[in-house]
């Protein structure tokens, strides 16, 4: 760290700290200080150990060798010695009791929720209220957390963390999952606990964060510190060297093609407020579905992968499926990325290769119902190279990839079968920029040889650089429907907002989401 | 930049400088524990022969195998439900049951074979359609539908032997549980072939891969298209078919159709598939660790009961051994 | 989400119904077609006429059980007092040590005029004896077990059924060779019984090998006994004799000796028959069966139970049940099932 932290005790002090996972090494010899009172960030890419890093300083993951020490002067062994120095962690996926309402989540550990033995409500949900206040509407108090949008969730999870009162504060990809709103109320609350002396570490692969909020940054690369500075103009651009990986060239937008048209969705109607009245993809064509979350984004997008039944037809090529039949949508050419990699995509505890062929249905793997091997292995071989799924081994558990490696799977997996249709829902959420990159290009590659592409994403930047189309959603219902180089991201923030006209002061977030 | 993202590649020396532990290691972990768990078992095995004469006597020792053929066929069937996540608690039950419809069946005349195939078509009933329906489509919890069953076939089977043993002559079954063919006993022989026939389904077949891929991830193989409903069913009916043919060899063994038949060997069975290495999580798993699990099983009590280990103790042996093995195997994997 | 449903439903009732319908009609296909059940006739001149007795019984479908039952009833009803029948199981149906004072109370609620009792336990009954002596009725029990103040015991010859087995077998193999014990669940009678056997196969002259004690059918039932025999076969291949402690377990023991192939040598004998193992001994897979006789049983707590309501003041009576009788080949040909013996009534379960 720089001169300034060598003279206080650092918050957290990392000494030569090491972790293996079998073979893997993931953090190799770290050696790290964050003093009190900044912002540090940690970036890198997928699987160079951040996480990996953020959960020892968390004590949920003991070291191989080497120490953490808090304060200068407590080990910290466990997640319970972490509490008790004060280090709290955020994890990127919101882990509250669902059936709780957000005021009880928020005050779960806090002494302010009892008198005595006794419960004490009406003073827990006082507590509660002044942490909330400034992340999300007073009105949410009393819903139960689980009804609440992952975004919602996300912050709550945030006003819990600081409802502990914490000296130091870990935030695992905190924008991940965040909306516009959202990102700019925990940028307000990241500045002010620093005014009030709090030690902040953002782990996160988006640069965005790091030049924004933080003072310093450490870059890791394969387990190892590469970079341990000050954010100043020169250093950014040190950083921007290093983690600037192929960004991929823009793509060029295609406007008014007379391609025919693929997918056609009429009448799509009901699961809580969905109203859709027709919405066309052609062959060839990207479009982009944007939206605050719960705006219906996700909604559409299972409804037209026939992962959900809802009112109206979705028509393929002139095939009528049936609305939450996945076989029927699959028999007629629909592939469909989930949102929710782990939960819906992932088969973690099965090799890359199992993965890459669930569902497939190419000739080449079967004779009858036996399986081919040969030929398994030939189709899995042949896409772990062509998407460059890393480490390039298809027997490996899935479950052990990068984020970014397993999201590639997923895409490969949809893509692999020369779909008509490709449903993506956030296909490239929580992946790294080089992931990304691969992403965006094996799914152009895709709309190239005629398939139609449907693609949510919750950051308008990334639809600008990938869709041909723009479809906007509030509330369920279609507000802006144009293509990209016909409409500009204000007016795709304020249509998300709801407003149709420019928002009051716009240019504000404007920078923040599209910096 | 790329190198950036390759965070896989060997980082540092993982080598032991022994090349048999070399190689242990890179084998994939489900078959590294086997072959762990195989070792243990021979080294108990070879262990044991100087101590116990049973263990020397390959008459006795085939005589055990075809005992617990039954149990074993009844654990390769359960195997497929814990792969595709669930636990059939009635496959004792069904086993019981079976005898109580042999005697029925021969009761009213039927011949050998179409009374053989009556019981299993029966048996596969109760799985894939009580079961698997009520799983799949009524989104009954396994563990309720499977309990349920538990309780209402031991019943339905005091109802038809009038709550007593009944002496059963079938010599078809006679043959199939106390016959010997070139000098192998034919439990054996029926478990062997059970054996080889789901093998060949787990592993070669696309509806195998698809078993995995449900009890890895449900929803992710829901939304690839993979017909889930039907998957889990198929795995109900394998599994209390398996029980069925059980049921059969046990009959055929006693020659009599008990009440109590066949109750309590569902744990046993369940023992040997989680000490063979499935995991109750799904997904990860296989028939011949399940074998591993009975073999193992099977050895542990002889030893035990042949070297004079008092009896009460047993169990609890047994249990404590479950502990360890899958405490080790989560030791390991953390 | 309802069709399904509902073709589950219905596959499941279809088997039900398929078991329950040939469920009576089934056991006549393959047994000697049973004697018919009538209804209980009380004769109402007797002399114990307008007096009802509770049986606190067992669980159904246990042969020794209902023949116990059966005999009580037989003499009770010929002297004119009803006899009702309730069992000792809870609403799971299964054997419950609690539920025995819980049917005593409802007896005493009835003011019954006695009460008979076949105690699982004789310390979870004992709530139930003090109950019915605060009541005055008279309480009597089948097994001599001590601690329990009642007005009458009827007390079970095990040890004697176990001697007279063993001794019987003992002469069947010649009086000379090894034998052995296949015991079940400790209590006193099977311990007692199973003592008796060892006595019974030692006055015979036979070496007894292996420990009883280790050879428990703690299953209780035929696969239990299948394995344990396995294992005493495996250690003891010269065995020549091997006693087992009930009618399940020569079932079981049958089994292994037929896979170990000693059929041939081994000879075994049950010391509790049931009418399944007649048709053993008639194969010649079992060389002896102990018929208890269970109707005697009931027919002497009959006796028992009719002095005290004709007014003898009885306390602590114990009465030796009566010996059973044991079947070899020679005179399997004159064993008559339980139910021919006496005529098996319909037997009250509700006062």
């Amino acid at each position: 760290m720089d001169a300034l932290g060598l003279r206080t005790t650092p918050a957290l002090q990392v000494e030569s700290v090491s972790r293996r996972f079998g073979p893997t090494l993931a953090l190799d010899g770290v050696d790290l200080a964050f003093v009190p009172g900044r912002v540090s960030a940690v970036v890198g890419a997928n699987g160079s150990g951040k996480s990996t890093l953020l959960r020892i300083l968390a004590g949920l993951l003991p070291p191989t060798s080497g120490q953490v020490l808090a304060f200068g002067s407590h080990p910290v062994r466990s997640v319970h010695h972490a509490l008790d120095a004060g280090v709290v962690l955020v994890p990127q996926e919101p882990t509250l009791a669902g059936h709780l309402t957000v005021w009880q989540n928020v005050s779960l550990v806090s002494p302010a929720r009892r008198s005595g033995i006794f419960l004490n409500d009406r003073r827990a949900r006082r507590f509660a209220a002044e942490h909330v206040a400034g992340l999300l509407p007073e009105g949410v108090l009393d819903r139960p957390t689980g009804s609440l949008s992952k975004s919602s969730r996300q912050l709550v999870q945030l006003a819990a963390a600081m409802a502990r009162d914490p000296q130091v504060l870990l935030l695992d990809e905190p924008t991940a999952v965040l909306d516009e709103d959202g990102v700019v109320a925990l940028h307000a609350l990241v500045r002010s606990f620093r005014e009030r002396g709090g030690t902040v570490l953002i782990v996160s692969h988006r640069l965005k964060d790091v030049l924004e909020l933080a003072d310093d940054v450490v870059v890791l690369r394969n387990g190892r510190v590469q970079l341990d500075c000050a954010v100043t103009p020169q250093s950014e651009r040190e950083i921007v060297a290093l983690l600037s990986a192929d960004e991929g060239v823009e793509r060029e937008h295609r406007t008014g093609t007379d391609a025919p048209v693929v997918l056609r969705a009429t009448g799509i109607r009901g699961w809580r407020g969905l109203d859709v009245p027709e919405l066309t993809v052609r062959a060839g064509e990207i479009v982009g579905i944007a939206g605050q979350s719960g705006s219906g984004r996700s909604r559409l997008a299972a409804a037209l992968a026939g992962s959900h039944a809802v009112e109206g037809t979705v028509e393929v090529a002139g095939t009528e499926i049936r609305t939450g039949s996945i076989r029927s949508a699959r028999a007629a050419g629909v592939a469909y990325v989930p949102e929710d990699r782990h939960a819906a995509a992932i088969m973690g505890n099965q090799s890359v290769e199992a993965n890459l062929l669930l569902g497939q249905d190419d000739p080449a793997l079967r004779t009858g119902p036996f399986r081919s091997r040969r030929g398994e292995r030939r189709v899995g071989r042949e896409l772990v190279t062509s998407y460059d799924i890393r480490p390039p081994l298809p027997d490996k558990q899935a479950g052990l990839l990068s984020g970014g490696n397993q999201q590639k799977v997923v895409v490969a997996r949809a893509l692999a079968g020369r779909p008509q249709v490709v449903v993506a829902d956030e296909p490239t959420q929580g992946v790294d920029a080089s992931a990304r990159a691969a992403i965006h290009e094996a799914l152009a590659a895709a709309a190239a040889e005629g398939t139609a592409v449907v693609a949510v994403c919750s950051e308008f930047e990334e639809i600008f650089a990938l869709a041909d189309r723009i479809v906007v959603l509030y509330d369920g219902r279609v507000v802006l429907d144009r293509p990209c180089a016909a409409t500009t991201p204000d007016e795709v923030l304020a249509a998300s907002l709801g407003s149709s006209a420019s928002p009051d002061a716009p240019t504000d977030q404007l920078e923040e989401v599209l910096a | 930049m790329t190198a950036v993202t390759a965070p896989d590649a060997p980082a540092g020396p993982s080598g032991s400088g022994n090349p048999v532990l070399d190689r242990v290691r890179a084998l994939p972990p489900t078959m590294r524990q086997q072959t762990l768990f195989g070792l243990i078992l021979l080294a108990m095995f070879v262990g044991s022969m100087p101590f116990v004469a049973q263990m020397r006597d390959a008459d006795y020792l085939m005589l055990q195998l075809a005992t617990y053929s039954a149990v074993l066929v009844m654990a390769l069937g359960q195997t497929f439900v814990v792969l595709q996540v669930g636990f059939d608690l009635s496959t004792g039950a069904v086993q019981g049951f079976t005898g109580g419809l042999v005697y029925l069946l021969v009761g009213r005349g039927f011949t050998d074979g179409l009374m053989i195939v009556g019981c299993l078509v029966a048996a596969t009933a109760i799985g894939a359609v009580v079961h698997g329906l009520l799983i799949t489509r009524a989104r009954m919890n396994y563990f309720i539908v499977t309990l349920a069953t538990y309780t209402i076939l031991p019943s339905l089977l005091r109802v038809i032997l009038d709550g007593a043993s009944k002496p059963v002559h079938s010599p078809a079954l006679d043959t199939l549980a106390n016959g010997e063919v070139l000098g192998i006993r034919t439990p054996i022989i029926v478990a062997a072939v059970v054996f080889a026939v789901l093998w060949v389904v787990l592993n070669r077949t696309v509806f195998g891969r698809n078993v995995y891929a449900v009890g890895s991830n449900r929803e992710a193989a829901r939304l690839a298209g993979l017909p889930v409903t039907a998957i889990t069913m198929a795995c109900y009916g394998i599994c209390s078919l398996c029980a069925g043919i059980a049921g059969l060899l046990l009959l055929g063994n006693l020659g009599a159709a008990d009440p109590s038949a066949g109750i309590g060997n569902e744990f046993f069975a369940l023992t040997a598939v989680l000490l063979g290495g499935t995991r109750f999580s799904g997904g990860q798993g296989s028939l011949f660790g399940t074998l591993l699990g009975i073999l193992f099983l099977v050895v542990l009590a002889n030893i035990l009961l042949l070297s004079g280990m008092p009896q009460f103790w047993i169990g609890a042996v047994q249990g404590v051994v479950l502990l360890v093995a899958v405490g080790i195997d989560r030791a390991r994997r953390d | 989400m309802n069709r399904p449903l509902l073709l589950a439903l219905a596959t499941s009732a279809t088997l039900a119904i398929t078991a329950c319908s040939s469920g009576t009609t089934g056991s006549s296909g393959s047994d000697a077609p049973a004697p018919e059940v009538k209804a209980a006739q009380i004769d109402a001149s007797g002399p114990l006429a307008g007096k009802t007795v509770t049986y606190i019984d067992g669980m159904p479908g246990n042969a020794l059980m209902e023949g116990i039952a059966q005999g009580l009833a037989t003499e009770l009803n010929a002297q004119g007092a009803k006899l009702v029948d309730v069992y000792q199981t809870n609403a799971q149906n299964q054997l419950d040590l609690a539920v025995a004072n819980q049917r005593i109370q409802e007896a005493i609620a009835q003011k019954v005029d006695a009460i008979v009792a076949f105690p699982l336990d004789a310390n979870a009954i004992r709530p139930g004896v003090e109950a019915a002596k605060k009541a005055g009725i008279p309480l009597f029990i089948f097994q001599d077990l001590g601690g329990l103040d009642v007005t009458g015991k009827l007390a079970f010859p095990d040890q004697q059924r176990g001697r007279d087995t063993g001794e019987a077998l003992a002469e069947i193999v010649g009086g000379d060779g090894e034998a052995t014990v296949l015991s079940g669940i400790p209590t006193d009678n099977i311990e007692d019984a199973v003592a008796g056997a060892v006595e019974g196969l030692k006055a015979g002259g036979l070496d007894v090998v292996g420990d009883p004690a280790n050879q428990r059918n703690l299953k209780d039932d035929a696969p239990g006994a299948q394995q344990i025999a396995q294992g005493i076969f495996a250690q003891h291949p010269d065995l020549d004799a091997l006693v087992v402690y009930n009618s399940a377990s020569a079932t079981g023991a049958i089994a292994a000796a037929k896979q170990a192939g000693v059929l041939d040598h081994v000879k075994i004998a049950t010391m509790a028959g049931e009418d399944a193992n007649i048709a053993q001994l008639e194969s010649g897979e079992l060389a002896l069966s102990y018929d208890f006789g269970g109707t005697n049983y009931g027919k002497e707590m009959a006796g028992l139970v009719a002095r005290a309501l004709k007014g003898e003041k009885l306390a602590n009576e114990v009465v030796e049940a009566p010996l059973g009788e044991i079947f070899t080949q020679d005179n399997v040909g004159d064993f008559v099932p339980w139910p021919e013996r006496i005529q098996y009534v319909e037997l009250p379960h509700t006062y």
